[in-house]
Parts: structure tokens; sequence; C-alpha cells
């Protein structure tokens, strides 16, 4: 089969690789319509996230027809139309049972790989390195989905792929970072980074009621999209993002701040991002973390920080103290696919949002390495690249 | 789990089209090739000023191995179009202090021309490189597509505005926020 895989830093290749398999019980195989670039991706490309082998299959938002089952997938049959959560989950065990979807404690077949890393493992993820699984991707033909009975969604045939595609990774994503900021009418949420997540925080936060929504970014197209779901702009290349803030909340802060951006802010006037940048260069960094440092100076007191963007190992210079003299709130993680998608497939289906309204380049699969750069670079106004296999 | 061989690092043909083209590959050997000159520099500049005849300027010649180094690893990074043109004015810097002391009577002049003959093409290199890399780096030539209309909501955001209300918080994102929640009443920003 054909599929996209990582080489090294900024080398995608078009390849072709075995046909996966049924190699346990609970697999399905799955035979994908659509695919996406999702900005997390971009983390690879650049190799800032470790445990990365040359060859492998990159890709982490898919769907497609299940054309095989294993015996044991009983709630699949083939045929059926399924969207495939990013976070491979068992629904058995502990972390499962209470909707900790994200940390899995079963599906992760390289934990010691993991916990040597992080302490404990989270959950395997397609196509997104060895520390979480060595999955091959969904930027492919066919993909393997262990533990298939659980981690998929299924969705009707009314809906175009391009309206369902994003409940495995981006919209639930959104969502999550909005909800666990616990919305109330008068909240002021800031949101930085204006890329596919940061839109759709947007739009999570309108529909979840907030009073004023921020959005901090400095890619004109992307703000633009970003104004029309309904925030105010802030271009941090025009004006000072904390006194733009401080100005839209009557000197208080936002309440509710969100980091869409993760690894790699391209604040390019701030002296702590020349640091990041050289230390990065250094290896004595391995993580960007302006966005973190500024949303934790300008949040108002007894706030919440949340954190759906993708961070892979250390950063350094965080103003711990403003972070617990203000005592902020800290909530992250990966998305909980699971725990969101049901209640977003029916606000799609009923006509409350559609997600479609993200994408700006549709493509065949093959076209994939030029995509990568094009979305990587911002060209030619790439927000959301799907592809088609 | 079962171990896979659909672990990732597959075999297979490898060779389709690649996001990495020449001009990234040209880079990275530019990059690596002025690292290694600036370690030279840095740490042997005896060596570099006898070989040119100019013993006595070894601290000039680790100042330029510095800027080789610190050049050279942008030209590493992900955006290398900048590093590559700070290295062209380096070269241009050091054509000309090779043209100026090849004047002097106790130099090896044919070392300098040999060097100069090389920098000169390392230097069109560079610049041919850094052009191209410039042209696909710089931020859409001007040209901001409209997306002003792109909400993704069926009706006008002021309608859509609180459209999920029925949406329960789950309690494990809800307690401990050690703000207190929304209160019907309680004024609002634009009150």
């Amino acid at each position: 089969m054909k599929a996209l895989c990582w080489h090294g830093k900024n080398d995608v290749r078009y390849d072709t690789v075995p046909d996966p398999t049924i190699e346990d019980a609970r697999d399905a195989i799955v035979n994908v319509s659509s695919c996406a670039i999702c900005g997390s991706d971009m983390h690879l490309y650049d190799h800032f996230i470790p445990a990365m082998k040359s060859g492998d299959v990159l890709g982490h938002e898919f769907m497609g027809e299940v054309m095989e089952v294993g015996s044991e997938t009983r709630n699949l049959k083939v045929g059926d139309r399924i969207v495939v959560p990013f976070t491979i989950t068992c629904g058995e065990c502990e972390q499962c049972r209470r909707g900790n979807f994200s940390v899995c404690e079963r599906s992760n077949r390289n934990r010691a790989l993991a916990d040597a890393a992080f302490g404990h493992a989270g959950a395997g993820l397609f196509g997104y390195s060895h520390l979480t699984g060595g999955y091959a991707g969904g930027q492919a033909e066919y993909v393997r989905v262990p533990f298939a009975d659980h981690t998929h969604i299924k969705v009707p045939d009314t809906l175009t792929d391009e309206q369902v595609l994003f409940l495995g990774d981006i919209f639930p994503t959104g969502w999550q970072a909005v909800v666990q900021c616990d919305i109330q009418p008068t909240d002021t949420v800031a949101i930085w980074g204006a890329g596919p997540v940061g839109q759709f925080c947007v739009r999570s936060a309108i529909m979840l009621g907030a009073e004023q929504i921020i959005m901090i970014d400095n890619v004109p197209e992307r703000l633009a999209m970003a104004r029309a779901g309904g925030a105010i702009t802030i271009n941090f290349d025009d004006e000072s993002v904390l006194e733009r803030l401080n100005e839209l909340t009557r000197g208080k802060g936002p309440e509710k701040c969100i980091d869409a951006v993760g690894l790699e802010a391209h604040a390019t006037r701030s002296l702590d991002s020349v640091y990041d940048r050289v230390k990065q260069a250094v290896m004595l960094e391995s993580d960007r973390a302006h966005v973190l440092r500024e949303m934790i100076y300008v949040c108002r007191p007894a706030g919440v920080i949340s954190i759906p963007g993708v961070y892979g190992g250390l950063v350094d210079k965080m103003p711990i103290g403003a972070l617990m003299n203000k005592g902020l709130t800290v909530r992250t993680g990966q998305t909980h696919v699971k725990r969101w998608a049901d209640d977003l497939l029916a606000r799609i289906d009923d006509g409350q949002i559609d997600p479609s309204f993200v994408i700006t380049h549709s493509m065949g699969l093959d076209q994939g390495p030029d995509m990568y750069k094009t979305f990587r670079e911002k060209q030619d106004g790439c927000i959301k690249v799907v592809l088609k296999p | 789990m079962t171990t896979s061989h659909h672990l990732s690092a597959n075999p297979g043909d490898h060779g389709g089209p690649r996001s990495m083209d020449g001009n990234d590959r040209l880079a990275r050997v530019l990059g690596w090739a002025g690292v290694g000159l600036g370690l030279a520099e840095l740490f042997m500049p005896g060596r570099v000023t006898r070989a040119l005849g100019v013993e006595g300027h070894e601290n000039w010649v680790r100042a330029c191995g510095v800027r080789q180094i610190v050049t050279g690893l942008g030209a590493l990074s992900d955006n290398p179009a900048p590093a590559l043109k700070l290295r062209l004015a380096g070269d241009a810097l050091d054509l000309a202090a090779l043209a100026w002391v090849r004047r002097e009577p106790h130099v090896h002049r044919s070392t300098i021309d040999n060097t100069m003959l090389a920098l000169g093409a390392v230097t069109a290199l560079e610049g041919w490189c850094a052009a191209k890399l410039h042209r696909r780096h710089a931020y859409m030539g001007g040209i901001t597509p409209d997306y002003s209309r792109r909400s993704g909501f069926p009706k006008p955001v002021a309608q859509m505005r609180g459209i999920a209300k029925d949406f329960e918080t789950p309690a494990d994102m809800r307690d401990a926020l050690p703000m207190p929640r929304y209160q019907p009443g309680e004024p609002r920003i634009a009150d």
C-alpha cells in the first residue's frame, strides 16, 4: 500500500509499504477514505518528538470503512464507516473506566520506553513515535486499528467525510481544552494559536457560552478565520498582548487561557523566544515555551491555564513564582476523544456546527510530502490539509 | 497486544515523492560544513594562520570560527535562509580580508588563491541556496486569502453563543477550581 512515511527532519516521503494485517482478536483493518495533516504532525516533521524511526508511517487523523475485523471485535462489522480516535483505548482499564482515555493503561505497547521518559506511560497513539506505541499511522491506504472494538466512532452516511473527520482529533481537542476551563457566561477566554485546534477552541467557547473570546496569533488569514468564528483578535506583531488583554478585561486579565500552540512557539520579537531558539538549536532545551510563560503572566489570579498544545520534553525559565502566587490551575493532557465524540457527533448531525469550515486544502495522498511543506511554511493560506488515499 | 511487523520503520519502496528537496539537502551540507570549519578555526587557529602565512592573527581566526559555528547551526534549523544570508555576508568579508592580506609580502599567495577560489564557490552556492529557500519561506508574497466567512456555524455567531448550554461540564473538570462559578445576575464585562 501507499503511505506517508517519516525519514528524518523535514523528510516525509510517499512510500510503498507492506499492507497491515490482523494481529490481535480485537483488531480491525480500515480502508482509509480521508486523513489529515495535524498541527502536531509538524512536531514530528521538525523532529522535536523523540523516538521516531526512519520509515514510520505518519498520521493520526483518519477515517474510512472497516474491511476486516478480528474474532473478538464484535461491535464492528465489515463495511462500517468509522472515524478513528487518535488515542488508542482499551475501554476496560481503570483510566478508561474513568473516562481518562488518553492515559489508557493498556494500549501503549512500548510502556517501558514511555515510563522511562515520562515516569508513567500514556495511551498508545497512531503514527506518533515509538514513545506512544510505535503504531503505524493513518496517512495511508489502510490502517490496523488495535482495540478496534473500542477505538472507533461510528458515523452515519448522511454526513460527509469532511464534516466528521475531525471528530478523531482536532474538534474534541479544542472542545476538551475549553471544557476543562469550566466556561462561565462571564468568562473571557484567551487562546494562543489560530491553527486548527485554536479555531475549534474559538467555536467551542462560543457554543459553551463564553462572553468574550480573544485569539492571539500573527497570521492574518488565521486571525480572519478566528474573527469569523466570534473571536476578538490580537496580532502580536502589531500590538502588545498584555496591554490589549488588560484593555479588554478592565485590567484584570482573562480568567481562562488556552495554549493551542505547543512546543514550537513562533513569537518573533520577544527575548525569551530568541533564548528558546538558541537553546533548542544546541539541544539544551527541547520545547519553546513562550506561550506558556505569557499565559501564566497575563492570566487573572485564580484563573485556569488549559494546555491542549503538544509538548514533548523539557522547557526552562518557567515563571513558577507567578503560577504559584496567582493560584492558577493548570489543566492539560492529550484528548479523551471517546469522552466527547458522541456528543459532538450529535451536534454536527444537529447542524450546530460544520467542522469542514477549517479545510483549506484537499489533495491526493501522493501530494502529502508537498503539503507538509506548504502547511509548515503557512503558504497558500494553508490552515488544514485533508488527504485522499 | 502482540508485537508487529507493522510497527513502523517499514520495509518497502521509499523512492516516491519527498518533502525534502535538493535545496534543503544543500543547506544541511553547508550547515554541517560551516560547523566543521568553525570548530577547526576555533580550536586549531595556528594551523590556519601558518597555512596562509598570516601568523599572529589567531584570535581573528577564532572569531571567524565562532561565526561559522553560529551561522552553520542556523543553516541546520527549520528555516535556514536567514542563516545562509548571514553566511553569505561573512564569506564576503572573508574574501575581502584575504584579498587584503594577499598584498603582504610574507603570505603564502598560492594557498590564499586556492582558499579564495574555494570560498568563492561556496559563497556562490550559499547565495543560490539562500535565494531558493527564501522564496519558499517568504510568507505568502503579501497575498492574504479571505477566510472571513468561514465561521463553521449555520447562523450568525451571536445566535450560536451558548448553543451547547445543555452540555454539563464533567465533575472532574469542574470541581476544585478556585474561582467561583457564575451566579445569575452577576455583572458582565459589557455592563
